[in-house]
């Protein structure tokens, strides 16, 4: 092809008739382009950027330990860098090669781009068996996805309750949009989420001290490199998602610290240490038990402490094991206030005062035999001696006595619990051992005590905004009960559920099978998100979300930073995305409740900031970032909301599980219990840790990462390995009595034996066959309600010979050879 | 085709200026959602020169077709944009959207005057976008300009494009669409 004297020669059709008759004449064949002007004010707002370079403040926000401010640098148009942007306090700047990637996300050619519905699905016929990767879609308009979803709201309530209409909000982004989602799901009635994942560890530690609810509060990480002792429990800070902090660790051992990790795991974190514990899975209460058995020995607790502001010296009665009341003899007080003994006379025990009193002994008050409950915990800690725990824990009593003693004796310092320890069964446990453990040593308000790996961050406290006091808001299901509650209609039927920020059906619930057979009861299933992730797999309506950089809000610090940062929007949708606020004003509009949902997003955000008087809009939208000054950096400072006022070192009230009794911290397992009934069929434990190169399942299509970590693998101890002869780098098959997984063994020293690993975030396409929450089980415990992901079973052998291993085997360089590889993800 | 020969006349083919106006715009239809319209234009056998004899097509089969190839949700296989068969790094499977050669593409619509339309939602570097510009280009007789806009955009990518078609398609409609583009642009 060359000049125009050739043109035509054989690329032309006899293309008039078609032309005619498609109606192509007289500019007729213009339809995505128009004539007129230079474009500068085209809707796509692109062609405005040409030529131009322009600097966006914005932040990235997973659920992640980051909560970002970052920089987005676009010239022509197009987004070509990602930097750090310094929040206002200058200290907490950050962001990892993740949200630099961003670029890779927000131009990834397989984003969903347009709202569709399932071509099999009808609100009469829903079809519920046709979902998953072969069903097949139709593009509609917004208007009619938001009737459809509308609709079938409307007629599921009559039909079943307002309750059948499930509202499922998942961790994927830290915006304000859930606030109006929980406010429509408010106002119509539905079922709301509640949480039943990492919830373990806080729900022990706060029914000790009246303080947590995922993990318990913690001082701001500024004030990390106070602690002059930091035991890292079961947290790969320094390579995991939560990183972000780590830096403030390391302060505090440049200025001294002593670091110790306990961790099954030989993980980075661990290679830092000054002291490695290397716990069995599931034995840590055992631990913590024997050392506080040292700090007894050794009389190091903290004496003030335990008197000023624990219930230490309270009575318990010999009779009954209760506490004994100030309202029970003839001491003046009242009925919950407990005793003490102060110069031998019995007093009521007020909060946060400093008395004399007694923490050991046995005494009789009016005829009543007791014993203080420090005393009670000696006793118990007594039967966990650290010579009689080593073998049972892997952990050398030693080394238990040193890491007591650096945390007892040498000034403030904390335990940096995880959310690990609660993908036991029985975590909740752990969480009220270490809340003992820390009264014991007096670490709680003072700058330098840590009680979590990350800090608490802030929120925006907009009032009752998400349940609005005039309304009589639906139940909640926690997310364990799903499966249940569909097909079983226990504790009430789910029959449509609307699932925002969420990859729940791929990453984040376990016992993949079940959910997947629990959601075949579900007549309307419609799932937002910006990729196709394996949640999005099995929605018939899907609504498509545009990427941050095309959103505008407020992003809490959750977990993380106290700022409150701006997201600007950098640039205009692509496609046909739209936020999750217009996609609920617009359901709220056709449920009769748009009067309650500001017409922008901007006015939703506006409305919302003027409820917290610590948050001014303007200030936040120009700074881009406003550090929350009533966030405080010390926690614990005051009188604890427990009945008592004070740390309860004994609970009188405790619940029970499987005949445990937990007044104090007994030491109770699931299935990492040596004996326990699968241990000879399944004789691995197996756990998904987090991976530095995901966000849970986000970025899992980011090529930059996956040429570092391109397939799901196992780490197996060579041990382990070698006895089921199965080599490095061999495809193995992994199962138990749930389902299996195909994935490549890969000898890793780090992992101790019988502890086996396959990081999470991997989507069903990155497996070879199944996926790893084929593995994990939905049990939860009584008292801890939480997912129990890495008290699970598994045993190993090599794959069978004739598993197609060719995605990663063959042709693809990056290995991820699934015939869309692209395909998103969140 | 082998008997598509025709030079282009300056007479006006139903108000294109020329042959090869109405190929291209021709062409565009075809690689847009497919309308009501173009099914029963394909459906009296108008569509006969593009995507030869076929027995009849059925919208929803062809609309669910379309939107398993270009749209999605999963993948979608085909992705219809220029940049992601020209911007991507070496051994990526697919490019970036809204990379620079989308840049470049969006530079030739501002030169002669075009821009993406206001309810139009999807990228300017759509193939059907691109054929649609090279319709224009032609029924303004900047045949030179057309050749030139051809050899920097439309033949540097469709071939992977179109294999990437035929390879995965189903419906007879698109493998004959991808055989005759092919042959229009680069034969
Ligand atoms: S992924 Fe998390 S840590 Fe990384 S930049 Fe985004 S918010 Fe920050």
């Amino acid at each position: 092809m060359g000049d125009s004297e050739d043109v035509g020669r054989r690329d032309v059709l006899k293309a008039g008739g078609a032309a005619a008759a498609l109606g192509l004449g007289g500019g007729g064949y213009l339809n995505a382009l128009a004539s007129g002007g230079d474009g500068a004010s085209t809707a796509t707002g692109l062609e405005s950027f040409v030529g131009q370079n322009e600097v966006t403040q914005t932040v990235c926000s997973p659920n992640c330990r980051g909560k970002c401010p970052i920089d987005v640098h676009v010239r022509d148009g197009q987004i070509k860098k990602i930097e750090p942007h310094p929040p206002e306090d200058e200290q907490y700047k950050r962001a990892c090669v993740l949200g630099l990637s961003h670029t890779q996300r927000v131009y990834d050619p397989t984003r969903l781009k347009y709202p569709m519905k399932r071509a099999d699905w009808s609100p009469d016929e829903p079809n519920p068996t046709g979902r998953g990767p072969e069903a097949e879609f139709e593009r509609i308009s917004w208007d009619e996805a938001l009737d459809l979803v509308a609709d079938k709201m409307q007629s599921l309530k009559s039909e079943y309750g307002a309750e059948s209409v499930l509202f499922h909000e998942g961790s994927g982004n830290y915006g304000q949009t859930g606030k109006s989602f929980k406010r429509l799901a408010s106002l119509f009635g539905a079922t709301q989420s509640a949480w039943g994942i990492d919830t373990n560890v806080g729900k022990g530690f706060n029914r000790i001290t009246g303080h947590g609810a995922f993990l318990p509060p913690t001082n701001e990480s500024e004030d990390w490199e106070n602690a002059n002792t930091i035991i890292v429990w079961g947290s790969d800070i320094f390579s995991s998602q939560f990183q972000m902090d780590a830096s403030k660790v390391l302060d505090a051992v440049e200025n001294g610290a002593k670091l110790v990790v306990v961790d099954p795991v030989y993980t980075t974190t661990a290679s830092k240490a000054d002291l490695w514990l290397p716990v069995k899975p599931g034995k840590d209460v055992y631990l913590i038990l024997a050392m506080m058995h040292t700090v007894f020995e050794e009389e190091t607790y903290d004496t003030d402490f335990l008197r000023s502001r624990t219930t230490a010296p309270a009575l318990v009665r010999t009779d009954t094991g209760e506490l004994l009341r100030a309202a029970d003899v003839s001491v003046d007080g009242r009925d919950d206030q407990v005793v003490a003994i102060e110069d031998g006379e019995p007093v009521a025990l007020e909060p946060e005062t400093e008395g004399d009193y007694a923490l050991f002994g046995e005494y009789t008050v009016d005829g009543v035999e007791c014993v203080t409950s420090l005393t009670k915990l000696r006793d118990h800690a007594a039967d966990h001696a650290p010579a009689a725990v080593a073998e049972k824990t892997g952990v050398d009593a030693d080394n238990i006595r040193t890491a007591a003693r650096w945390l007892a004796t040498r000034g403030p310092g904390g335990i940096a619990s995880s959310y690990a320890l609660g993908r036991y069964t029985h975590g909740h446990i752990f969480g009220q051992a270490y809340a003992i453990m820390l009264a014991m040593t007096g670490d709680y308000g003072n700058h330098g005590n840590i009680h979590a790996h990350h800090p608490g961050g802030t929120t925006l406290a907009a009032g009752d905004w998400a349940a609005p006091s005039d309304v009589d808001p639906g139940p909640s299901l926690i997310f364990p009960e799903y499966p249940d509650a569909m097909i079983d209609g226990d504790p009430h039927e789910i029959r449509a559920v609307y699932s925002i920020e969420s990859n729940m059906m791929g990453n984040q619930f376990p016992d993949r099978q079940r959910y997947q057979n629990a959601i075949e009861n579900l007549e309307m299933y419609v799932v937002a998100d910006m990729h196709h992730t394996d949640t999005v797999q099995q929605a018939d309506i899907v609504l498509p979300v545009p990427h941050w950089f095309e959103q505008e809000d407020i992003i809490s610090g959750w977990g993380s930073h106290p700022h409150l940062g701006y997201r600007h929007r950098v640039q205009e949708p692509l496609w046909e995305t739209r936020d999750d606020y217009e996609a609920i004003r617009g359901l709220a509009e056709r449920l009769g409740f748009g009067d309650r949902f500001p017409e922008t997003k901007r006015e939703m955000l506006r409305e919302l900031a003027s409820r917290d008087d610590a948050i001014d809009f303007e200030t936040l939208y120009e700074q881009g970032t406003q550090r929350k000054e009533t966030t405080p950096v010390v926690k614990y400072t005051d009188e604890f909301p427990t009945e008592t006022g004070r740390i309860e070192l004994y609970d009188d009230d405790a619940p029970s599980e499987e005949g445990v009794s937990f007044e104090l911290p007994r030491p109770l397992e699931d299935r990492t219990a040596d004996d326990h009934e699968q241990a000879d069929e399944y004789p691995l434990m197996f756990m998904q840790k987090h991976s530095r190169f995901r966000i849970h399942s986000q970025y899992e299509m980011v090529n930059w990462s996956r040429e570092i970590n391109p397939e799901p693998q196992l780490d197996i101890h060579p041990r382990d390995a070698k006895a089921r002869g199965i080599e490095d780098d061999e495809y193995v098959r992994v199962y138990n009595d749930r389902g299996e997984m195909v994935v490549k063994a890969k000898y890793n020293e780090a992992f101790q034996p019988g502890l086996v690993n396959t990081d999470q975030g991997w989507w069903a396409r990155d497996f070879v066959e199944g996926h790893l929450n084929d593995l994990t089980h939905n049990e939860t415990s009584d008292v801890g309600r939480c997912m129990a992901f890495y008290d699970v079973r598994v045993a190993v052998e090599p794959a069978p010979e004739d598993v197609d291993t060719s995605m990663y085997t063959e042709g693809n360089p990056k290995g991820s050879g699934a015939a869309t590889p692209h395909t998103g993800g969140d | 085709m082998s008997d598509t020969t025709d030079r282009p006349t300056t007479d006006s083919v139903d108000g294109l200026e020329s042959d090869l106006a109405a190929t291209y715009a021709v062409l565009a239809v075809c690689w847009r959602e497919p309308s009501d319209r173009l099914v029963a234009v394909a459906n009296e056998g108008e569509l006969t020169p593009v995507v030869g004899d076929l027995d009849g097509v059925d919208p929803d089969d062809l609309r669910v077709e379309y939107t398993r190839l270009f749209i999605g949700p999963a993948g979608p296989p085909c992705p219809p944009y220029e940049s992601v068969y020209r911007d991507g790094e070496d051994d990526a499977e697919f490019g970036p959207v809204e990379g620079p050669s989308t840049v470049a593409v969006r530079r030739w619509y501002r030169a002669f005057g075009v821009h993406p339309a206001p309810e139009y939602s999807d990228l300017p570097d759509h193939i059907a976008a691109e054929l649609e510009f090279a319709a224009a280009l032609a029924d303004e007789g900047r045949v030179d300009r057309l050749e030139q806009f051809l050899d920097e955009h439309l033949r540097v990518w469709a071939d992977t494009f179109l294999d990437r078609v035929e390879a995965e398609t189903c419906e007879g409609f698109y493998a004959a669409l991808a055989r005759t583009t092919r042959e229009v642009l680069l034969e």
